[in-house]
Formats: structure tokens, sequence, C-alpha cells
């Protein structure tokens, strides 16, 4: 890029044309239509239960693309970040879709505030909860009113966050760019503290509660771990996906690519590292409230989905993205993150289905739908909802934080 | 030059042509020529990584990630391998022979668990990884190198400052002094030279090569004779320096044991039966409590635990409860008030009126008081409680007053015995302090027999009698003594 060039010259730097924005609506009311008729299918087939946790696993799928991207924009400030300064627009982009994730889980907290019923989570119910001296115990936290008020300080922060990143990023586009950046750096602390904490708790709160008598301390990291693979995996597709129509295709460079499959690399271990760190502990003191989790998940039908997920979500790819070669090759990255967000939607699969009632794997081969049709159908219908979102979040703004003082730097960026 | 010469000191010898470029670009230009026209053998050297190098250099892939792969999935194997060898399951113990594996049976698993051996598994595979990747960087780069050739050029000195270097190696098969300097040279080299091989006329002499063979031939010998002498059978006995402390005729724990017949060396207690000194059912002497309906060793107590004793070797309550039970009800007694008691008030611990009732402390020692008990307890006194409640007991004690010289905040300071909090407890209450400690005073019924506690105990009670004592309670002779002293 030469130093005479303005920004009308270089195709590079251009704004998301304003009328993305209705654009957007498509895909999004796209997404809306299948959830209901996700909603329909499910319960007017008597399937209230596998329902209710399809949806979560749905819009926590979304969730969690946004919660990996947040956490991605509020470490690179934290660091002080160079090398990702050409992508933050982007994740600043797929955190800004909260509001829309926070969206999708009224029904959720509906659901729970207006019906006794146990289909989703199990303490909800009041004749569930009496006599089972646990439930009674925990009742003053997982009780109807506090936790949709949880829900509603995880969404608050998150979005507070995620608005102001992504706001003072634009802002910084047209003025004080220095300044701006400095603040940003210096606010990320404190964001990272109520981010660790708020995703903490709401992977207690949305998946670990769904086995109310459960518990494992190292959830929250869990899912965090898991949500920075599909963050990662969706970053690096959308990558492909912008540089096959042309955009981005001079900023973004194999380097990039490289570095990101890096971080994928790594995040595949890391959260194969921790699942293993929960297992491994349960499984040792082998404690009956604490293996009642794994005893599902081992034995029966879900152990072959077990094995699935060992390999698929962990070692296969592990070795696959090892390679320097295929991290530098974005067609060959992208087929991996292809299949690391597919296994992010295993992953999470794995986690919430198995305490559905009557949700077997092996029920599910004998039903005349032989495929979880119904999670399938969740999972894209949030997917497009949240490609919604970001279609619209992008609208009329630049993809690239233009007057960022270590964008130079990261055009520059060479993996050594 | 073309031809290989073999080394000889003797003569110089061509080992290379160097070239120095102005700048990083005009290197990798150069490096980009030389290697289109074939070379293979080009070096290039920078004060700083130059991004593009290597691929103008066409270096061939480096080897080492491999090898530091092929070292990851070593240790992946010897990790697995020597779990699995040191407890393999018992079907396949046999394969191991004389060499037999540990079969430890831990916590209900099995002998090889995946789960338990990952941890250990992971870190092998870390430590070959990462060792292989040091030492293998290392030997790829052909470190330590002692001396470099290219040091002997005055030029090369600024390769680690503003220096741009390439170095064609005359082991390249297209090397001839001639058509590579020009070839560098054409490629923009502001300054050629060539590197020579030291022409010192001295050579290692023969016999050097000869010891150090012979050495090392000599070195592995003892191993090979370990070797031989382990998997050979001998009729003489393993020799042993001190016989009887290698084999003693006793079992160690949880081993098997032939004499027996469920195999086990460590014995279960014969129902109806006591252990020499186990029985211990006289309260008085062992807990300082007269024994009544209300208490830890009431004959309703005491009872029970007759009929333990008589309890069948799988039934709970096995051998060596019957101090701990009836300790810990003595101690639960205590802990309420301990805990009422906070290290501030140590001197007059409040009276909680939620406290259980005080046992009924025996106000004598359950043992006839003679002169010897007195001096015996004296002497204990002064050996285990004197260093902290100073000899007279006034709480001023060596480690007392080097506590307070520190200041340690969380010291608590020993109680004087001469309180009257102190003071007006019944011998047995003293007997139990002694026993089971109180607030941060650790008990001592470990360290110091029955008897020796309850001599303590008298004799902090004449401690506490001697501050009150009136002259007339001295004998008359012993007075006189103390007079003629004076």
């Amino acid at each position: 890029m030469s130093a005479t060039a303005t920004h009308s010259t270089v195709p590079e730097i251009r704004a998301a044309a304003p009328s993305l924005a209705a654009t957007a609506l498509g895909p999004m009311g796209l997404g809306v239509v299948l959830l209901v008729i996700a909603a329909a299918a499910g319960i007017g087939g008597g399937q209230v239960s596998r329902f209710w946790h399809a949806y979560l696993l749905g819009v926590s799928f979304i969730t969690a693309l946004s919660i990996g991207a947040l956490f991605f924009v509020i470490a690179h400030h934290l660091a002080g970040g160079r090398w990702a300064t050409v992508i933050r627009r982007l994740a600043e982009l797929m955190a800004s879709a909260i509001p829309y994730c926070a969206a999708l889980f009224i029904p959720i907290a509906a659901h729970i505030l207006m019906t006794d019923s146990g289909a989703l989570y199990p303490w909800n119910d009041p004749t569930i909860v009496a006599g089972n001296e646990l439930l009674e115990h925990k009742s003053g936290y997982l009780s109807d009113g506090f936790f949709v008020i949880r829900m509603a300080i995880y969404f608050g922060v998150y979005t507070l966050l995620a608005k102001y990143f992504f706001g003072q990023s634009v802002a910084q586009d047209t003025s004080d760019p220095l300044a701006r950046a400095k603040m940003m750096g210096a606010r990320s602390g404190p964001a990272m503290i109520l981010f660790a904490l708020a995703t903490n708790f709401a992977a207690f709160d949305w998946l670990m509660s769904l086995e109310p008598t459960w518990f494992s301390s190292i959830f929250g990291v869990y899912f965090f771990a898991g949500s920075v693979v599909a963050y990662v995996s969706f970053m690096i597709l959308m990558l492909n996906f912008l540089q096959g129509r042309g955009v981005l295709t001079q900023s973004v460079t194999a380097d990039h690519y490289h570095d990101k499959g890096k971080m994928l690399f790594g995040f595949i271990f890391f959260s194969g590292y921790i699942a293993f760190s929960q297992y491994m502990l349960i499984w040792y003191a082998a404690i009956p409230e604490e293996t009642q989790w794994y005893a599902i998940r081992q034995f029966g039908p879900w152990v072959n989905f077990s094995w699935f997920l060992l390999f698929g979500h962990l070692l296969i790819p592990f070795l696959g993205t090892m390679s320097r070669t295929v991290r530098r090759n974005k067609k060959l990255i992208g087929f991996w993150a292809l299949w690391m967000l597919v296994m992010s939607a295993a992953n999470l699969f794995y986690v919430i289905m198995p305490q559905a009632d009557g949700v077997e794997v092996g029920n599910m081969m004998k039903h005349p739908l032989p495929l979880p049709w119904l999670e399938a159908l969740c999972v894209v219908g949030a997917l497009l909802v949240f490609i919604g979102a970001l279609v619209r979040n992008a609208a009329g703004k630049n993809l690239l934080p233009i007057h960022d003082p270590r964008l130079p730097i990261s055009l520059h960026h060479h993996v050594t | 030059m073309a031809k290989k010469k073999k080394p000889d000191n003797n003569e110089p010898q061509t080992l290379g042509v160097l070239a120095q470029y102005s700048g990083a670009d005009e290197l990798v230009a150069a490096a980009r020529k030389l290697t289109d026209q074939g070379y293979k053998k080009v070096e290039a050297f920078s004060p700083f990584p130059i991004h593009g190098i290597d691929e103008a250099l066409k270096a061939p892939a480096p080897l080492l990630p491999w090898v530091v792969l092929g070292a990851g999935l070593t240790g992946l194997f010897v990790a697995l391998g020597m779990q699995y060898y040191m407890n393999a399951a018992p079907e396949n113990a046999e394969l191991f022979g004389y060499y037999s594996p540990y079969q430890f049976k831990i916590s209900g698993k099995p002998f090889f668990s995946l789960p338990a051996n990952i941890p250990v598994t992971f870190e092998l595979i870390i430590l070959f990884s990462s060792l292989t990747a040091f030492f293998g960087m290392l030997v790829f780069n052909k470190l330590p190198t002692l001396s470099n050739p290219l040091f002997r050029s005055e030029r090369f000195r600024k390769a680690t400052d503003n220096g741009f270097f390439l170095y064609v190696d005359a082991k390249d098969p297209k090397f001839a002094v001639n058509s590579a300097t020009s070839a560098l040279s054409n490629a923009g080299a502001e300054a050629v030279e060539t590197i020579e091989q030291e022409a010192t006329g001295h050579t290692l002499p023969g016999m050097i090569h000869w010891v150090g063979a012979l050495s090392t031939a000599a070195a592995l010998l003892p191993p090979l004779w370990m070797a031989a002498a382990a998997t050979r059978p001998s009729a003489t006995p393993r020799y042993s320096i001190f016989w009887d402390m290698d084999y003693q005729d006793k079992f160690k724990p949880q081993t098997q044991s032939t004499l027996f017949a469920d195999g086990r060396s460590a014995r279960p207690h014969v129902p109806g039966t006591i252990g020499r000194g186990g029985m211990r059912d006289d309260t008085r002497m062992y807990l300082g409590i007269e024994p009544d309906a209300e208490v830890a060793g009431s004959r309703l107590r005491t009872e029970a635990l007759l009929a333990s004793y008589n309890a069948q070797p799988d039934a709970p309550p096995a051998d060596g409860a019957e101090e701990d039970t009836a300790d810990a009800s003595a101690e639960g007694e205590e802990s309420a008030s301990d805990e009422a008691a906070t290290p501030a008030a140590a001197a007059t611990p409040p009276v909680d009126p939620n406290a259980p009732p005080e046992p009924n402390w025996v106000t004598l020692p359950p043992m006839p008081v003679t002169e010897a008990m007195m001096d015996r307890g004296q002497q204990r006194f002064n050996i285990y409680c004197a260093a902290c409640h100073g000899r007279g007991g006034f709480g001023d004690g060596l480690i007392a007053q080097r506590a307070l010289q520190l200041q340690q905040p969380t010291w608590v300071p020993p109680t004087n015995v001469h309180t009257e909090y102190v003071t007006k407890q019944p011998i047995g209450k003293i007997f139990n302090t002694i026993s089971n400690g109180i607030r941060k005073m650790p008990g001592y019924k470990e360290q110091i027999s029955v008897e020796d506690r309850w001599a303590i105990s008298l004799y902090v009670q004449a401690l506490q009698r001697e501050q009150t004592a009136k002259e007339a309670d001295v004998p008359t002779e012993t007075l006189q003594q103390l007079r003629r002293q004076k």
C-alpha cells in the first residue's frame, strides 16, 4: 500500500454496504422460521423435553461463538496484540451479535418463569425438588426468578463489553485513534475479569444445572475452551468466505491464517486437556454424586458418542492442524475449521442432549427420522440468526480498524 | 578443486568462498541468484532474521519437526509400555517371568487403565519432545562448534553488526573457486574472499585414537559382565554385607505368608482377647474421671467396650479403638469450652452456659503418692513442660520469652498454672489437659506414659500449693536447713 493511497483508491479499505442491514433480515428470518418449525415439530410431536434441550443447544452454540469472539477482542487489547488487528473488527462483529443471542434466550426464560415444567431444567419442577434434600438446599440459588435475573446479568455484562469495544473501535475510524487504543487497552483488564466471572457462572447455570445434583468446578473453563474453539473455527471460515468474495484479500495473509491455525490447534488441545482434567478427577474419586454425569455418557447408547468426540474433537484435529503447511493453506485450515465448528456443536450436543428425557442416540437410530434432525434444525436455525446478526452489525462499517495504530504492524505480520 | 582431497594439514585447502552484500534485500536477491544457478551448499549470515531468506536459499525443509514427532511418539509408547509393565494385569504377569511387575490394586481401579496412565504419558511425551527439540536443534546446527574457519575472516566479524554475507561451501558439487567467486560478484557482492583451511603442519598422533578406542571398550566391560551375570543361574548365594539386616525373621506390612490359611501376614485380632496393655477400662487411671453412669468410662460404656473385643474380625469396631473412643468423648467435652476460649482469653476462659457439665474429675491420683513420684514429676515437668510454662509454671518458659521478643502474631502465651482458674482445677482435669492438650497446647499422651503424666499432675499441684504456702506448712527440719543456707 503506497503512502499516497487514499481510502477511495484502495479497494481493501472499504466499508460494508449499508444496504446489508436489510439483506440480513433474510437469513435471520429464515433462522427464526426454522426454530419455529423445530418447536412445532418437537412440542407437537410430543418431544417437549427433547425440543427444549435442542433449542438450548442451538442458542448456546451461537452464544459460544459470540463469547469466544468477545474473549479474543478483550485478550487482544489486554496483551497489546498486534498481529490480529486486521481481523479484530470481524471478531468485534461476532461479539456484538450477543444481544441477538440474548433475544433467543428469552423463550427459555419465559419457559422457566411461566411454567413449573422440568422439561429443560429439572430444578424448575417443584415435585422433583420436593423430597430431594440436595435440590432443596440448592433451591435458593436454582430458583426461576433468580435464574432469570442472573441470565439478565450475564447478557448485560456481555452486551456492555461487546458494545463498548465495538463502539470505541468504530469511533476510532474517525477520531482519536491513539487515545482510544490506549483507553481500550486500559479497560481490557477489568473487562476480562467481568468476562471470566460471567462466563464461569453462565456455564454453571445454562449447562451444568441441566443435571442439578451434579457439580464440577472446572465446568466454566470447559465451556469457555469449547467456545474459543468454535469462535476460531468460525473466524477462519468467515475469512475464507470473505476472501472468496474478494474482500480483505490483501490484508489477511497466509501468516494470519497461520496464527489463527495455531490458536485453533492450541485451543483444541486446551479444551481436551480441560475435559480430561474434569474427567480424570471424577473417574478417580468415583463418588456417585460426581460420576452420575459421566455414567449416562459412558455406559449405554452414549458411549459411542463419547468415543466419537474424543477422536473427532481432540485426537484427529490435533494431528490434522499440527502441520505448518496446513495452517498456512487457507483451504486446508478452512477444512479443519469446518470440522471443528461441527465438532463444537457436537461437543455441546454431548453436554446437553443426554440430559433430555427420552433422548438416546441408540433410540434415535430406531426413530423414523434416523438423524438428530431436531437438534440440527435448531443449530442451523440459530446459526442463521447469528449470521444475520453479523451481517446487520457489519452494515456500513469498515471491515478493518483503519486508523488503529497497530494496523500497519498487523499488515506486515510475518510468522518467522 | 572439483576432486575431493583427503584432509591434510600440511597443505592449505579451500573451504569455501565468502561474499559480503550491502543489505538484507541484496542478500536475499543474491541468494536467489546463486541457488538458481544450481548451488546447493549456500549459507547466509545476517545480524537479524530476514524474511524470505529460507525460500531464497532453497533450504530443504528442516528434519527436526519429524524427529520431534518421532520422539513424542516414542514417549507415548515408552510411557504406556512402562506403566503396562509396572502394574500389568494378572493374566499377563507371567509374561515377564522373573522381572515381575508390581501388582498394586489402588482405589479399586483396574491394574491397567488408560485414564490413570494419561498424565504420565502426557508428561513423558512432552519430556521426550522438548529434550529432543533442544538437543536436536544443537545437533542439526552442529553445535557446539568450538571454532569456525569463517572466524578467521576479519570482514566476517561484521555479521553480528551490519554485515550481510553469503558463503558457498566447497562441498557443493558445483563448487569451483573461480566460478563461485564470479557468481557471487555478479550477484552484487561488495567483496569476495576465499576461506582457506589453516595449514598447521600438525596432525593428531595415531596413538590417541588407539587409547580412546581401548578405554571405550574397557568401559563397556562392567555393564556387559553385569548383564551376563544377571541372566546366568548361579549356585552361590547372593553376596550380602549385612546378612542379618537383609534377611530378618519378620513379616513386612501387606505381605503374604504361607503360615496362615488366609495367606495374610498381618493377623486380625482374636475375638475375646485384648492385646497386652490394651485393657484400659480403669477410667480413674486413664481418663482421670470417677466412673459413673453419665460419662465416658461408665459401667455401661465399659461393658460396650468389652463387647467390642469379642466382635468378629470383620465387624467395624476393630482392635485399637478402645482408647480412641474413650478419648474422643473426653475431648468432645473439652472442645466445646475450647472453641469458646479464643487465644486472647486464654487466661480466664469465659464460662459457656451451653457447655456440657464437667465430668466428675478425680481429686487424688489413682496411685499411692510417694516422694519418688514427686521427684519423677519434677524431672518430667522440667523436660516436657518447662520449655513453655517455665520451671515455676508461670508461663515464662524460654520459648514463651522468645516468642514475645519476636512478637509472633499467632503465638498464644502458655497458661500460668498459678491463675485461679487453674489452681481450682481438680488433679483429674490437669491430667486430662496434659494427656489431650487444650487450645494450642498439644496432647502428650503419646510421648509421656500414664504414670508419668500423673506424676507431672502431682508436681503441678505441688507448684500451685507452694505459692500459698506458709512457714508453718514446711517441716521444721527443712525450714532450719533453708535458714542455714540463707
